[in-house]
């Protein structure tokens, strides 16, 4: 079941299709929307320029059709001017009447009366005219069409000088030209009036002026054309006056605002009137006096110094754009729904089959494959992904046939397999893998234990932290010359260099290892090196023991053949000097003396009691070797014990002339512990053997005349320790401790007493001590001359 | 919600949204750099040094005026305007050198410039030629006309006919006509003689002197023998068309020989505030100038124009007609350029027709059909502190009618050729 872990933990796949999706739609959807936008603006900006061009054609339009009349109204001045008819009522006028006194027209003038029907019938023929004024060159107003009761007056005069009419009258007369007035209230009608004046020469000398009035009608028939202004549009004409604009005809919302409404000169919301007035001519969008938005053009007329104000609600205008805003928002949102269906048919179409794909392969990988299991093609469409399907269904049928084949080499290989991975997890060795790049790939449970590492710990990690310190950066290229060596088997590339291979534990310990590497080069051109490891500290402990071992075991066989060699000698010696006496007095028992016998009997009794000494040492020896020794434990008093030595050896001490010196490490202590501390619970028997022993042996290395001290002292109120020490020739160093063997002899030399020994002594001595839970030990006195040592203790 | 996180953790749509966002914004920086800021460039083609520095130097500081406070409220259509100063050197031929210069070379696209008739006459055909905008900016003698040049000075309508038929009703009948001998003064003598026939005045002499001379001492013979017939005509006015510095001499000579304004009044046509500061007040007093400009006007445009004048080039500096006509031309054909959306000279010439402007003289408008200037009439007494005393004007702006209507605009343009032929292709009578 484990293998099909890896299936579950494989990355479940993405919304493909969302993606796709979403970006389709951005796609899609950026140029669409900017393409929209960028459309629509221009619409509305050529529908806002059209309008703004419609409304620039019509103030045109106005304008020029109040120019043409103003201007045709100046050329028929022009005409009337060289009117023979009006010259010579001029010419009538200043012959016929004193022009120095106020005028008087007389009633029954015939020419007066006959041009003024000539004028009044003239301006029948123009409807623009209002009316028809010849002044005299003094002012006077000899004849007007309309008002006649204007006739006589003196334009001079205050009432009239401020008036269009007077100021017309002056300026034509200066300028030599056609003259217009403002357009404002005529004084007797009211009527707000235009005055255009001519002067007029009779005979080569100025004359007179004649003067038209324009009907303010002709205005009205202008502007109040709202032909292509729709329901909103309305014409405007003001002039200057003072700081503000004046308006000269009624707009279309208030139909009494003509010369009424003043309009102030700074308002924004009059900035066309304003614009116009200033003199320029234009277009643009603003704020009329209603505070409502407007598309207006405007135009300034020189002649009259006036601006014209052509303009229409941007509502009405931009109507279309509203229109236009509607049809634009339909396309997007069918452009969009479209959009949207398509990215969806187009995601599904590309995701669906290969989820499909990956459906049936992820249920291959965990289920296996049987005929049947086949990816389902959507449609017979040969494209790339029902090509990839198709191509998986065969890979699969291919793949289920050979499977069978397959099948039984798949199984011995899967056995080879768990036996190999049976093997790897409980080798005895330390297994571990590292790749090309020094990191390692596996670790058995063997290497945890060598290593202290758990596997999880060190996978994936360089191997270097298996190896002690100074050896990081050799074994780098190490691996990389092994990799490249001709040898498969790192061992004998590793002894060629003679080097130990150590190894280095979690807790820094380091270890000495013996180790087989192999290497294996695999398909994907790497090479994986094998580690096989093991501790060798044990093995190493083992074969010094074994050395040792072997070492003392040689040694003791040499002290037994030396000892045989010597007890052969020892039991012979005697043995012989016995059979000799023997022989000898058996011999010459009727030859020699009694004397003689004596002799040789004593000789007799000498050897055999060496002999009786020597084979007594050897029982006790080995009786107390095999542990058969019983002690008779009983409370004795130490010193009573080398006492009685001393008695038992005086003889043979008298006899070197060694004396016996008994001392106390502390004298006074000893003193007062005498009694208690020197009893001592023992084996009499065995102490006094081991005492005698220790004396002889004194006694034996002492030169002759010297002198033996028995030394007393108590060691940690627990035991008891005597010293025993000669003048002789002392105990080597390397002598201290085998002295106390068996079988050996002290190479101390021999004085000449000639004392043999059996070389037990010290041993059998070594042995009582050892029963008695006590220590003996030899000292080295410092010089080689300072005599030996010997000392033991005994608990108390 | 959670693969939403991981989408935006995956941020591959964050990151191409970035890159798009980013690639359109270097798209837009290189689409400004290539369209960086430009200027307007405009010729200032005056004589800075010869005999018309004097008159010509304040009208080309006027028009930089303009320029400069055009450039200090934020320029024309988001550019500085960048003015190309040139001297004429009072030669008819560096004027025609520099023009095509300015045009081929410099590539501006308006020119201001000339003071005399004979340098505009020089000019006009080259400008002509190349379907530029040339502002003029002087009073003339009228009888010209082009598609190409905005006369922002006054025709004979607006200065010469309204002094003659003022001075009729005002002074008197019997005109003296004194000149200098180039196209100016005759054309504009030619143009009183036909005034005087329609009237019962009369022309009782008419004399010239060298626009140019050789030297002062011959000027001042000359001066004075003209001056001698003065004396002799008796004329009730004297109508002067003497340009340069001969107009000092001219009237020097004329006091030292004890006709003063009082006795006889001299009009004149070319004398505005600039050439009075050169003359003695006492010997001035009384007598008259025809413009439509006069520093004494009062008016707000006038005090601004005055006050930002003085506060660039000094504050005895003086204004004249010439100068606040160069003035407003450059805010014309800035309104118009405005208006046009194009500094383009084509387009410019089509929208400043019909263009008006409140200027320091008052309301102006370009003829929508001769390119000529609606301009108020003045006429205005010396006093005697030496300045303009306005004592009539036309109230309102006078419709420009460069051909007067005594004569048809072909036998105008046949005079003025033969003119020229007359003085072997010159605008200057020859010496």
């Amino acid at each position: 079941m484990t293998t099909f872990n890896w299936i579950n933990n494989l990355p479940q796949p993405k919304k493909m299709h969302h993606r796709i999706l979403l970006w389709l739609l951005i796609v899609a959807s950026i140029p669409l929307l900017i393409s929209n936008f960028l459309g629509l603006q221009e619409s509305i900006s050529m529908v806002k320029a059209q309008s703004l061009q419609r409304m620039e054609l019509l103030a045109k339009e106005k304008t020029y059709r109040i120019e043409k009349v103003l201007d045709e109204t100046v050329e028929n001045l022009k005409m009337l001017s060289e009117n023979q008819i009006i010259i010579d009522t001029l010419g009538h006028l200043n012959r016929h009447y004193k022009l120095e006194e106020p005028l008087k027209i007389r009633h029954n003038d015939p020419v007066v009366a006959y041009t003024n029907q000539y004028l009044s019938n003239m301006k029948n023929h123009h409807s623009e005219f209002y009316d028809i004024f010849i002044v005299t060159a003094k002012g006077d107003i000899a004849l007007t069409v309309r008002h006649e009761y204007d006739r006589n007056i003196n334009l001079f005069d205050t009432r009239y000088y401020s008036g269009g009419i007077s100021q017309v009258f002056r300026l034509s007369k200066i300028l030599d030209n056609v003259a217009i007035s403002d357009f404002k209230r005529y004084p007797p009608s009211k009527i707000p009036s235009l005055f255009l004046a001519h002067s007029v020469s009779y005979e080569k000398k100025y004359s007179g002026t004649i003067i038209i009035q324009l009907n303010p009608n002709f205005l009205q028939a202008i502007t109040s054309d709202y032909a292509g202004l729709g329901k909103t549009g309305e014409i405007i004409l003001a002039k200057k006056s003072e700081k503000n604009a004046l308006l000269l005809i009624p707009i279309r919302y208030n139909q009494k605002s003509a010369f009424n409404q003043q309009v102030v000169f700074q308002k924004d919301n009059i900035k066309p009137i304003i614009h116009a007035l200033n003199g320029s001519h234009g277009s643009g969008v603003f704020k009329d006096y209603r505070d409502v938005d407007v598309i207006a053009a405007w135009n300034y007329i020189p002649s009259l110094r006036w601006g014209i104000v052509v303009k229409i609600d941007v509502s009405e205008a931009l109507a279309p754009i509203e229109y236009l805003k509607n049809k634009y928002a339909i396309i997007v949102l069918i452009t969009s729904i479209m959009i949207i269906f398509s990215a969806i048919l187009l995601a599904q179409s590309l995701s669906q089959p290969i989820k499909r794909l990956d459906h049936s392969i992820r249920k291959t990988l965990k289920y296996g494959w049987k005929k049947g299991d086949e990816v389902e093609l959507l449609s017979n469409n040969t494209n790339e992904i029902n090509a990839l399907s198709q191509s998986f269904n065969l890979l699969m049928e291919k793949n289920a046939e050979s499977e069978l084949q397959r099948n039984n080499t798949d199984i011995e290989k899967e056995k080879i397999n768990r036996t190999l991975e049976t093997i790897v997890t409980h080798a005895t060795d330390g297994i571990f893998i590292i790749n090309e790049n020094h990191i390692i790939t596996f670790f058995n449970p063997e290497a945890e234990q060598l290593f202290g590492y758990k596997a999880e710990e060190v996978l994936g990690k360089d191997m270097n932290i298996l190896l002690p310190k100074p050896n990081h950066k050799n074994h780098k290229v190490y691996v990389h010359g092994f990799r490249n060596a001709a040898s498969n088997n790192i061992k004998k590339i590793v002894s060629r260099r003679n080097m130990p291979i150590m190894g280095q534990h979690k807790n820094g310990h380091i270890f000495p290892a013996d180790v087989g590497i192999s290497k294996t080069y695999s398909e994907d051109g790497q090479w994986t090196f094998t580690a096989f490891i093991r501790d060798t500290t044990d093995q190493h402990a083992i074969e010094e023991a074994l050395k040792e071992a072997k070492d003392n075991a040689e040694k003791a066989n040499q002290a037994k053949s030396t000892f045989l060699a010597n007890m052969s000698h020892e039991l012979r010696t005697p043995m012989h000097a016995i059979l000799s006496y023997a022989q000898m007095g058996f011999k010459r028992a009727d030859k020699v003396s009694i004397d003689k016998l004596k002799y040789y009997y004593e000789n007799i009794d000498i050897s055999a009691r060496r002999l009786l000494i020597l084979l007594n040492d050897l029982l006790d020896l080995s009786k107390l070797e095999s542990g058969k020794m019983e002690l008779n434990m009983a409370e004795h008093n130490i010193k009573d014990i080398v006492n009685a030595c001393h008695s038992e050896l005086s003889a043979k001490l008298s006899e070197y002339h060694l004396s016996l010196v008994e001392t106390l490490v502390d004298g006074e202590t000893f003193k007062l512990m005498m009694d208690s501390q020197m009893i001592v619970l023992c084996d009499g028997q065995r102490i006094h053997q081991l005492i005698i022993n220790l004396l002889s042996n004194a006694i034996k290395f002492s030169p002759e005349g010297s002198q033996i001290t028995v030394v007393y002292s108590i060691v940690e109120n627990k035991y008891i320790k005597l010293q025993f020490i000669d003048q002789g020739v002392g105990i080597l160093p390397h002598q201290l401790e085998t002295i106390f063997d068996k079988f050996i002899q002290n190479d101390r030399q021999r004085n000449g007493t000639g004392m043999g020994s059996t070389g037990l002594g010290l041993a059998i001595c070594k042995e009582i001590i050892s029963l008695h839970q006590g220590k003996i030990w030899a000292e080295h006195s410092g010089a080689a001359n300072k005599g030996g040592v010997v000392c033991f203790t005994l608990p108390i | 919600m959670n693969r939403f996180y991981h989408d935006l953790q995956d941020l591959s749509i964050i990151r191409s949204l970035i890159f798009i966002l980013m690639l359109l914004g270097s798209i837009l920086l290189i689409y400004s750099m290539l369209s960086p800021q430009e200027v307007i460039r405009v010729g200032v083609l005056h004589s800075l040094t010869g005999t018309m520095a004097i008159s010509e130097k304040p009208v080309a500081n006027a028009t930089l005026l303009a320029i400069k406070e055009l450039n200090a409220n934020g320029g024309l259509l988001g550019k500085k305007i960048q003015p190309i100063i040139v001297d004429g050197q009072s030669k008819d031929t560096t004027f025609a050198k520099e023009v095509k210069r300015l045009i081929t070379e410099e590539k501006v696209d308006a020119i201001f410039g000339c003071w005399t008739s004979s340098c505009r006459k020089t000019i006009k055909p080259i400008v002509e030629n190349y379907q530029h905008i040339f502002f003029y900016p002087v009073q003339y003698e009228g009888l010209e006309q082009s598609s190409n040049i905005i006369y922002t000075g006054a025709v004979p309508n607006q200065q010469i006919i309204p002094a003659l038929r003022w001075s009729m009703d005002n002074i008197g009948q019997r005109f003296f006509l004194v000149s200098s001998d180039y196209i100016f003064p005759r054309a504009a003598n030619q143009i009183i003689h036909d005034v005087v026939k329609k009237n019962t005045a009369e022309i009782v002499g008419e004399e010239y002197i060298p626009l140019t001379p050789l030297n002062d001492q011959e000027q001042i013979i000359n001066i004075k023998k003209m001056v001698q017939k003065i004396i002799k005509a008796q004329p009730d006015v004297i109508i002067n068309t003497i340009n340069g510095n001969s107009n000092i001499h001219f009237f020097e000579q004329l006091f030292s020989a004890g006709i003063s304004a009082d006795k006889i009044p001299v009009i004149s046509l070319s004398i505005g505030e600039s050439e009075l500061q050169y003359l003695d007040k006492t010997i001035m007093k009384g007598h008259y100038s025809v413009w439509n400009y006069f520093q004494t006007i009062n008016s707000e445009q006038n005090s601004k124009f005055i006050a930002a004048y003085q506060q660039e080039f000094g504050h005895n500096s003086v204004t004249s007609d010439p100068m606040e006509s160069a003035y407003f031309s450059v805010y014309l054909w800035a309104a118009a350029v405005k208006a046009a959306h194009s500094s383009q000279p084509i387009s410019v010439v089509e929208a400043i027709k019909g263009h008006g402007y409140y200027a320091p003289e008052g309301m102006v408008t370009i003829d929508k059909k001769n390119l000529h200037t609606w301009k108020t009439v003045r006429i205005a007494q010396i006093n005697k502190n030496g300045q303009f005393k306005i004592i009539w004007d036309s109230i309102h702006p006078v419709k420009p009618k460069p051909y007067p209507a005594s004569r048809t605009k072909a036998e105008w343009q046949e005079y003025v050729e033969q003119l020229f032929q007359q003085w072997n292709s010159h605008w200057v009578a020859p010496q």
